[in-house]
């Protein structure tokens, strides 16, 4: 599917495509093109260069919104290196290896089709000067290749499946290099190697390399699936049901229906204390019904007395 | 138990969509009923999402806009998008980043359906 799309995007670039191409699959996402060269790819697979600034701390917050707040007359780009938030060389590179994570992402996980589109789209953070297609395509197919190889990885696509757990005994002491405390850190047995990219504000292709190299260490070992009875994730603890005030009269709007006054907060009310009785799972889903008379049920009643 | 099949729900809406990082099942009144959390606390957000909704749904109501679909906060983390599920609960789903919101309004439709039905077989007989 890779050499489908490289030939969709060598025909843009032959015919000097403006606009999209869209990309069905999973995780799918949009090839921006201009003058046929590819400017940005938009992906839910792989963070994109606004995640990466911000995440990794390059950018601080307030920083990024005050240059988004003056970049609305012009590019966002230009923005962040004239206030210095980052050097124009560097972003530059920093906005291509973007683009290659992003076509890694696009083809590891599956690629069903790919559209050209004619109307541009905006784009926050374009390449300048666009990248060749034919480039991108061979850098991503050395990238796929390489994962490929990696001895201790699932298939390729499991980067945005497969869920990491730091492995028993993996002491999180810190002096790890590569960002493997971090990684140690937020591998809580829920995330994929996509989700630790976006938690990291770091590239796919490069967590997906880390995450190889630790579990064949025995830092990282793949987590159950949620659905096996070893690996079903903790439940929420069960919540104790506060005793409920006395209901508002036309105190909560109905489903899409206007409504009478907003409910108004009772002093001292709050949020359920945990030093009141739990209430097991079956009585925790009757919060759900109206209590009728000698029956269970919480919606608009008191709750278990103290 | 109808509890299990609630979490079974939202574990697999968690599979489906790529960059859910946790889900809550509440009731309208903010106590929640089953959650599949690690990086929120569940009762906190429980409480939070019912007056969201409930003010949400008014806003609808006041711009004259038809019916809610979901109520959507946007940061510069992530975001928090806010279902109703039927007139006695409501699903709450927090992402990352890269979470498709698009991907998650059609992929939700099915979740939510589900758990009207579940909600509704659990009810007790009067």
């Amino acid at each position: 599917m890779l050499q489908r799309l490289g030939q969709v995007l060598s025909r843009c670039a032959a015919r000097g495509h403006c606009g999209v191409v869209r990309v069905a699959g999973e995780p799918g996402g949009t090839i921006h093109l201009s003058g046929g060269g590819v400017t940005a790819i938009d992906t839910p697979g792989a963070p994109g260069p606004e995640v990466i600034l911000l995440r990794s701390g390059r950018v601080p917050e307030p920083a990024w919104a005050a240059a988004f707040s003056a970049a609305a007359a012009g590019p966002m780009g230009a923005e962040l290196v004239r206030r210095g938030l980052v050097g124009a060389g560097d972003l530059a590179a920093l906005l291509r290896a973007a683009l290659a994570d992003a076509m890694f992402a696009l083809a590891s996980g599956g690629l069903a089709d790919c559209v050209p589109a004619g109307a541009p789209a905006d784009c926050l953070l374009p390449l300048a000067p666009p990248a060749d297609p034919g480039w991108l395509v061979a850098a991503t197919s050395r990238r796929l290749a390489a994962a490929a190889a990696l001895p201790a990885l699932p298939a390729p696509a499991g980067h945005a499946r497969d869920r990491w757990a730091a492995a028993p005994g993996a002491a999180v002491a810190g002096g790890r290099g590569g960002g493997r405390d971090a990684i140690l850190a937020l591998a809580n047995g829920r995330r994929t190697i996509r989700d630790l990219a976006f938690a990291l504000g770091r590239g796919v292709f490069a967590v997906t390399l880390e995450v190889a190299l630790m579990r064949a260490e025995g830092l990282l070992v793949p987590a159950a699936r949620p659905d096996t009875p070893a690996g079903a994730p903790a439940a929420a603890a069960p919540v104790a049901a506060r005793p409920r005030p006395p209901r508002e009269p036309a105190g909560e709007a109905a489903d899409g229906a206007g409504a009478g006054p907003l409910p108004r907060r009772r002093p001292g009310q709050g949020l359920p204390r945990r030093d009141r009785p739990a209430a097991g799972p079956a009585d925790r889903a009757a919060l759900l019904w109206p209590r009728r008379p000698g029956g269970p049920g919480g919606l608009g009643t008191s709750g278990p007395a103290d | 138990m109808a509890q299990d099949a609630l979490l079974a729900q939202l574990r697999a809406l968690r599979e489906r969509v790529a960059g859910i990082t946790d889900t809550v099942l509440a009731s309208r009144d903010g106590l929640v009923v089953t959650a599949d959390t690690a990086d929120v606390n569940p009762d906190n957000v429980a409480a939070l999402a019912a007056a969201s909704l409930g003010l949400a749904q008014r806003m609808t109501a006041e711009a004259g806009q038809g019916r809610l679909r979901e109520a959507i906060t946007r940061s510069s983390g992530g975001c928090v998008a806010i279902f109703a599920v039927g007139a006695s609960a409501l699903l709450l789903v927090t992402g990352d980043e890269g979470l498709d919101t698009g991907r998650l309004h059609r992929e939700s439709r099915s979740t939510v359906e589900a758990l009207e039905k579940l909600i509704a077989s659990a009810r007790p007989v009067a």
